[in-house]
């Protein structure tokens, strides 16, 4: 059961680096209880605003020890609105960060610092139900399996998959949240 | 028309011997500098500028070098910006902390009268004397404090609580030139990473000031924000991972880079950054002075320009964005 946080609590307005140290430390320790495979939400319904500061102090540190800290768990911002979506944006590739964005339709993309590339893997394998192996996708979208192996371990080092091993066979299953 | 980047910085120094010019060689993040010459800002000229500015303030400092004096004679101006108020307001207090009393000798009443309205005499340190007498000027306009739309007065920032409260004012403000929610919300956003800045790195407590003015179908903002702190060099070199800076020019290039900070803690180090991007999509402009440099930067110029100024300490920073 996936966690949601929603950052309104904190206020409408998000001013400096200050407000996010306690609210990215309720996020963590719902990361920290959240079983691997499962993924932590946070929802941006109801907040106006935050600064660039605000956005790197509690997104960016958030992603940034994501693949390391909290390996094998999503973080998904959803309801990103037309005030709070361009400073995220523009936070995130400054920061060269990326992060799972879920739209209104249920549709899983990439938002931040993200090559053509990174965005056609990760979406090629949302597109298949946010679960598939690398061989099932170089198929689908023409790479060679060398290529498509190192696109997915970068996507799995920037926190925005997972990778599991598939029981008794010697080969590895990619996902996104939706799986 | 963009210059082509290169990596390495190329000082020139014009011929003239008072001219403290600065030219910036292209730098590929976040804007290109051109190698031009800009206009020489230092010429020495009698008086004080009838208007004072980000750009004529320093004319003020090199001609009567009022710091060390102690005399500002303003008798020849007629109009102070909202960067000029500012960083007046911050040059005078920088005076009393090396004499015992400062003199501010303005033209006449309709000054006075607007320097009242605007909050710059409240803001002023008690050790500076007026002249003329402008006692009653002092309360005429306490009761209009914070009531215009149009103007957020000369106001001492201190603390976070009181930072909150100039965002506030600020949307509410922006809303009269740029019609767009999102502009006014961008607006607070840059306003709250230069004040978050000047509390913690610009020594606790500066000066701010917000005006927007309408000419004929035409508006524009400018914006003002300073403080007496270390300045940027100082705050840089406080991080290990940070050369040498050679100069606060020098300085001022680093710092509007992306993740160049003074603190060594992650995600941090993208303000003035922003501030540049942000100023550039809105078709503004900015001004960054810290120490003995200042550079400029224009949406309708792919250029940065540089130039040595007389030391203020501290940092002083102004955008200005047109209406829309």
């Amino acid at each position: 059961m996936p966690s949601t946080y929603r950052l309104s609590k904190v206020g409408r307005k998000l001013w400096t680096r200050d407000r996010a140290r306690t609210p990215r430390e309720e996020v963590e320790r719902l990361l920290e209880s959240t079983e691997p495979g499962g993924t932590v939400t946070i929802d941006l319904r109801g907040v106006d605003v935050f600064d660039f500061s605000f956005a790197a102090e509690f997104f960016g540190r958030l992603l940034q020890r994501l693949p390391t800290e909290h390996a094998g768990r999503f973080l998904v911002v959803e309801h990103i609105g037309p005030w709070t979506g361009p400073n995220l944006q523009a936070t995130l590739e400054g920061l060269e960060l990326a992060a799972i964005v879920r739209d209104e339709d249920d549709r899983y993309r990439l938002f931040g610092k993200v090559t053509e590339t990174d965005r056609a893997t990760f979406e090629a394998l949302a597109a298949r139900g946010g679960r598939s192996t690398a061989a099932e996708l170089a198929s689908g979208l023409h790479v060679n399996l060398t290529a498509m192996n190192e696109r997915l371990q970068k996507l799995v080092g920037r926190g925005v998959l997972r990778r599991e091993e598939a029981p008794g066979r010697a080969r590895f299953t990619y996902h996104t949240p939706q799986s | 028309m963009r210059v082509p980047c290169v990596r390495l910085w190329h000082i020139v120094r014009a011929c003239h011997p008072t001219n403290g010019v600065v030219l910036l060689a292209a730098e590929p993040v976040p804007f290109a500098y051109g190698s031009r010459f800009a206009q020489n800002q230092m010429s020495a000229s009698p008086s004080a500028p009838e208007k004072i500015d980000s750009v004529t303030f320093d004319r003020l400092l090199a001609q009567q070098d009022p710091v060390e004096t102690g005399l500002f004679d303003l008798r020849a101006t007629g109009f102070i910006a909202p960067s000029g108020l500012v960083n007046l307001g911050l040059a005078i207090e920088a005076s009393t902390k090396v004499n015992t009393e400062v003199q501010l000798l303005l033209r006449d009443d309709s000054l006075c009268t607007y320097l009242a309205r605007s909050g710059f005499l409240i803001a002023l340190p008690p050790a500076c004397r007026i002249e003329p007498e402008v006692a009653d000027l002092y309360h005429a306009y306490d009761h209009r404090i914070g009531r215009s739309p149009m103007l957020i007065e000369v106001t001492r920032l201190y603390d976070r609580d009181a930072l909150d409260v100039l965002l506030d004012r600020t949307i509410d403000t922006v809303a009269h030139v740029r019609h767009r929610r999102n502009d006014a919300l961008d607006v607070a956003a840059l306003l709250s990473e230069l004040g978050g800045n000047l509390l913690e790195h610009g020594g606790g407590s500066g000066l701010l000031a917000l005006q927007v003015y309408r000419e004929g179908s035409d508006s524009f903002l400018e914006l003002a924000i300073g403080d007496l702190g270390p300045g940027i060099r100082a705050s840089l070199q406080r991080n290990p991972q940070i050369g040498r800076l050679a100069g606060d020019l020098q300085a001022i290039q680093h710092a509007v880079r992306p993740m160049i900070s003074g603190s060594t803690e992650p995600a941090r180090g993208s303000g003035l950054y922003q501030l540049l991007r942000l100023t550039r999509e809105h078709g503004g402009s900015v001004q960054i002075r810290s120490g003995a440099a200042k550079a400029r930067w224009r949406a309708d110029r792919p250029h940065g320009f540089g130039f040595d100024t007389p030391f203020l300490a501290g940092t002083q920073i102004s955008f200005t964005l047109p209406g829309g």
